[in-house]
């Protein structure tokens, strides 16, 4: 909880999203939109989209996802019963028509016994150079 | 006969807590009672044991903020007055105890005890330093350096400052004892992985973690559920250096609040003090000005039990306890080592402390310690410091992997990220970054003497505000307005330098009272923060340039990825200073330093459902969050230079915010990637092609062909297209394979006696359809009706893999066919160069570089009449073309080289020499430049033209 009246800024509004291992089962994530949000956001979604809800997605290796509603476009918030020793990938993004748009991606590796699974598996094959394809 | 090693380590450390502006601050009130009470004690302690002829050896952690305060002139005349006022404080109760003659027998004892206290210190010169070190020298003590400012490593975000705490802790330690540190207190214990490598270059051999750390490691994977031996140290990672583990019954002996010797009822109680205790008009002249009551050092209680009831300090009491735990301490080491005789290796049990612990808070402790060593002497034990034993014992088993540790509450980072304090890391985590890059911008433009001077104090500042102690403070929720105002106020100072130094205007007044509020450090190597790699002064650049790629190497999907590697290490050498913002691969850094290029990556994201251009967006969010933080960090920036759509828009972004020139690389486009557009993605994507096109000053485009492509199909500007050929790096393709020298003459002259080894036919690329592989297999086919014992083999990875392998078995040549998945591009230089044939049958293809590549290798080379290819090879002279496509052609052509070896050896030579004097990379890297600066005028042109005129504008011109 930052001091009352502080003279340190509020926000910064950078684009950033932070987190660090308190422990082998905990995170802390800290958050902030900024101008690259605002400026490609709007030209993909629909109005409104300042208003739609923003949410944490934390993967730990496959099928361990947990979607956590964030409250503002800044903040921070504490994740606990992760997996000791697990790589972690935090996603913060926007809920838009039913699907959740990570716009930032940060990762950490949880104290303990490394696990040997990795945080994701990439699906790059399925994009060549810049374009999708798909079998038609 | 010693069969087992005890060493003692006391971590000494006091936060940084000399005030120039506040006179009486409270919390200096914290060095001098360590000084009285632990550091001096501790200091006439060993001093007696010597005189005594008894063998003793500990180690001691000099912190280097405390170090400095021991070294000021100014703290020690401070502390010389505090003892005088103390002095005259115990004679006071001497007097005012006349009638209690038991309380004033302790009065005696305090009065005697400061006396000889302030006699002590003024025979040391008022500086401890010295005593320490000759201890040091006698072998008495080892003297460790903790981090500079005791800054928490694993809650630390950049790995440059986590470096600059580590080296300028061994700078201070080394400029204010003369001595080279050994080894090193982890502040809190806390491990950070990696920290081990800071730590070698730095000379250190071992660190202290808690035990937990070990039974964490890689090392009790292989030693089973009790761990690697306590006892034993621990190699950590790739280093020498090795880990101690904290002795846990030894640490609970000592430590425990419920069964620690401390806590026994005859010690003397701390938290009786006549400070509070005494009427205000008797006591005030010796708290503090300010009317607050404090310690005064003077306790005339004993612990007693656990009630509020507390009895008269009984010092025979004490001293009798203090025998006796010693006796049941030393007691309990000899049971250990029972426990562990037969092992390989005499075991050292390590038993670190903090030292104020000794003295301040447990009166008795300095006793304590001088009756462990007494004890200890002629038993199996033996006192040791960590440095002789690590030399006594320098074997150590194999090296383990441990994650991130500390000896606070849960063995983590719980005490220093929590609700009381997290608020801090938001803002420090981003003055950690600042400074780094205005410490990467010093080192690229070097500074004049005031800028460097600021930049010297915001580390200071950005230090001191990773102090592990006003975490803690806050946690323990103790004095934590002055911990919250420290925090602030450090980082307000290192904000406000920051903007001064960003601005170029830097009161000098401002940097002077900064430096004499906090005067440490005074040498302060700001280079200590910067990797050895970084530390090089650079060649200061002619240009400043952003690229965006979406891929680069270790990252691979196509051609882009090389290129863009290639060109940007070209650019460097041309004396180009080159960010490459990009996506992360396996395992790679954040930020690191290719070759003078310096390379920063965001993840990617998935791939999920929804729009291919709705990833393409979230993509370019995080491209454009990490391009502004490098543009802000290293600019200003020249130039912002963009690889294909993929990057668009932000590359647009960072060019407004930049208020840069944009020049664009079209690799390839969507048109020509499906012979049209056909669907209203791939409709989408020429769009964002075509605007990205319009949008940049220059285009660059790798053929002629390519050039005509965007000039008639996306009605680009034939002035802004720029025709550069991609190039190839020799030395780096010619890496590993030169022990392969093959003779390609020799080897296509065995084609038709199937005995020799069989002509090879190798591809290697994306699997999709442009590349034409399928067109491929069906020449395959005709050329196994002639030459039965051929082979061919794909490298490379894509969405067509499992059609073409459907085609090889339908053409029954599976078994001939080897699809080999993705190569490293040293695996593809080698197959390239064991191959008989390369053969690139693309049906589009913008340039083709895997065919220059090849022909680099000296391997005759067979590409596709298309696109870029067409203009590369000059067909019959330097390599052969076939109809895009046609599969006999194909066929053919194959079957006609290989029956004819010494034709096609010397078309091969001929394509080699091709590619050395047409396709290097300097030469392109020179053009490019050229593009960068028309780039530049242009846009200095469009700036001006789009400026609102001024009144001196519109003044008439005199003549």
């Amino acid at each position: 909880m930052p001091p009352s009246q502080s003279a340190l800024p509020e926000r910064y509004r950078d684009d950033r999203l932070h987190a660090m291992a308190i422990d082998p089962q905990r995170i802390f994530i800290y958050w902030d939109e900024g101008a690259a949000v605002s400026a490609i956001v709007a030209r993909h979604l629909a109005a409104g989209w300042e208003q739609a809800p923003r949410g944490l997605r934390v993967r730990l290796a496959e099928g361990d996802v947990r979607l956590l509603p964030c409250e503002a476009a800044s903040g921070s918030v504490y994740v606990g019963g992760l997996q000791a020793g697990a790589p972690c990938r935090v996603e913060y993004g926007v809920e838009w028509q039913g699907r959740f748009l990570p716009l930032y991606e940060t990762r950490v590796q949880l104290p303990g016994v490394r696990s040997k699974r990795p945080a994701s598996v990439e699906l790059s094959e399925r994009i060549s150079s810049y374009t999708l394809y798909t079998r038609s | 006969m010693k069969r087992g090693f005890l060493t003692m380590v006391l971590h000494a450390h006091l936060p940084y807590v000399r005030h120039e502006r506040i006179r009486n601050a409270l919390e200096e009130r914290w060095f001098y009672e360590a000084m009285s009470e632990t550091y001096l004690p501790l200091l006439a302690m060993w001093e007696r044991l010597q005189r005594q002829g008894t063998p003793f050896s500990y180690a001691l952690v000099l912190s280097p903020t405390l170090l400095s305060l021991l070294a000021d002139a100014e703290m020690a005349a401070r502390y010389a007055e505090h003892l005088q006022k103390t002095i005259r404080l115990t004679e006071k109760e001497l007097v005012r105890t006349v009638h209690e003659p038991q309380v004033q027998e302790l009065a005696r004892m305090y009065r005697a005890t400061y006396v000889d206290l302030s006699d002590r210190f003024e025979r040391y010169g008022r500086n401890l330093i010295p005593q320490f070190v000759r201890l040091a020298v006698s072998g008495h003590l080892e003297l460790l350096t903790c981090a500079a400012t005791h800054g928490f490593l694993p809650v630390i975000s950049r790995e440059e400052l986590r470096q600059g705490q580590i080296r300028l802790a061994v700078e201070t330690h080394q400029r204010l004892t003369g001595l080279q540190p050994q080894g090193i207190w982890l502040p809190e214990c806390g491990y950070f992985p990696g920290i081990e490598e800071v730590l070698e270059q730095e000379g250190l051999r071992y660190f202290l973690v808690d035990s937990h750390a070990f039974a964490a490691s890689s090392a009790s994977e292989q030693q089973g559920e009790s761990g690697h031996d306590l006892h034993a140290p621990l190699r950590v990672g790739a280093s020498q250096v090795v880990a101690l583990a904290r002795d846990p019954q030894a640490a609970q002996q000592v430590w425990s609040s419920f069964v620690g010797y401390p806590g026994d009822g005859a010690y003397r109680e701390y938290y009786r003090d006549i400070g509070f205790d005494l009427d205000w008009g008797y006591i005030r002249e010796f708290v503090h000005p300010e009317g607050i009551r404090v310690n005064t050092g003077i306790k005339y209680h004993r612990v007693t039990g656990a009630g509020p009831h507390k009895a008269l300090y009984q010092p025979d009491l004490a001293q009798k306890k203090v025998r006796e735990h010693a006796a049941h301490f030393v007691a309990a080491r000899l049971d250990a080592l029972e426990r562990e005789s037969g092992k390989s290796r005499a075991p050292l049990i390590t038993a670190p402390f903090d030292a104020e612990l000794f003295g301040h808070w447990w009166f008795e402790g300095p006793q304590w310690l001088e009756q462990v060593a007494l004890q200890v002497q002629d038993t199996a034990l033996k006192l040791t410091t960590p440095s002789r034993y690590l030399q006594a014992y320098p074997e150590t088993d194999a090296a383990a992997e441990m994650s991130m540790s500390s000896w606070g509450r849960g063995g983590y980072a719980d005490v220093w990220v929590n609700e009381t304090n997290d608020w801090i890391y938001p803002h420090l985590h981003r003055l950690e970054e600042k400074l780094i890059r205005l410490l990467h911008r010093k080192s690229r433009d070097g500074l004049e003497e005031r800028t460097e001077r600021a930049l010297r104090q915001m580390a200071r500042e950005v230090l001191l505000a990773q102090a592990s102690d006003w975490a803690f403070i806050m946690a323990m929720n103790t004095t934590v307005q002055y911990a919250t105002e420290r925090v602030e106020t450090h980082v307000q100072q290192a904000m406000a330098l920051a903007e001064a130094i960003e601005r170029g205007e830097i009161p000098a007044s401002f940097v002077q009272a900064l430096e004499a509020q906090a005067p440490l450090f005074p040498e302060l190597n700001v280079e200590a923060f910067l990797g050895r790699d970084m530390t090089a002064v650079r060649q200061k650049s002619s240009l400043r340039v952003l690229m965006l790629c979406w891929e680069f190497p270790p990252r691979t999907v196509g051609g882009l990825a090389r290129h863009v590697y290639d060109l940007s290490r070209a650019l460097a050498q041309e004396g180009i200073e080159v960010h490459v913002v990009t996506c992360h691969g396996a395992d790679t850094p954040e930020t690191e330093e290719i070759e003078g290029v310096t390379v920063h990556r965001v993840y990617l994201p998935d791939y999920e459902d929804g729009p291919f251009t709705e990833w393409a967006a979230l993509l370019n969010i995080r491209l454009a969050a990490m391009g502004a933080r490098v543009l802000s960090g290293y600019g200003p920036f020249d130039l912002i230079h963009a690889h294909d759509w993929l990057v668009a828009e932000s590359a647009r972004h960072l060019s407004e915010v930049g208020d840069c020139p944009l020049v664009t690389t079209i690799h390839a486009t969507e048109y020509g990637r499906h012979h049209g557009l056909h669907n209203d993605l791939q409709r989408q994507i020429a769009e964002m092609e075509k605007q990205l096109a319009a949008e940049s000053e220059e285009v660059i485009v790798c053929s002629q062909y390519m050039r005509a492509e965007l000039r008639d199909i996306y009605g680009v500007d034939a002035e802004k297209l720029h025709v550069l050929p991609n190039g190839v790096d020799l030395t780096e393709l010619r890496k590993g394979t030169e022990e392969q020298a093959y003779d390609h003459a020799h080897a296509l002259s065995d084609v038709n006696t199937p005995h020799f080894s069989a002509p090879t036919i190798f591809y290697v690329g994306r699997l999709v359809p442009e590349k034409g592989v399928q067109v491929l297999l069906e020449a395959a086919s005709h050329v196994f009706a002639e030459i039965p014992h051929a082979r061919f083999q794909i490298a490379g990875k894509g969405p067509m893999l499992a059609e073409l392998q459907d085609l090889a078995a339908r053409l029954g040549i599976t078994d001939r066919v080897d699809f080999l998945g993705f190569v490293t591009d040293e695996q593809r230089n080698r197959l390239m160069r064991q191959a008989s044939v390369a053969v690139f049958p693309s049906l589009y293809e913008p340039f083709g570089i895997v065919a220059l590549e090849a022909m680099g290798l000296g391997i005759p080379t067979v590409a596709g009449r298309t696109g870029g290819l067409a203009e590369i090879i000059e067909h019959g002279d330097d390599g052969w073309l076939v109809e895009p496509g046609n599969a006999r052609d194909l066929a053919a052509t194959l079957l006609a080289l290989l029956r004819n070896p010494q034709q096609t050896a010397a078309v091969a030579k001929r394509g080699l020499l091709k590619t050395e004097t047409q396709f290097g990379w300097a030469t392109i890297a020179r053009d490019t430049c050229r593009v960068y600066r028309q780039a530049i005028s242009q846009h200095a042109m469009l700036a001006e033209r789009d400026r609102e005129p001024t009144p001196s504008d519109l003044r008439p011109v005199s003549t």
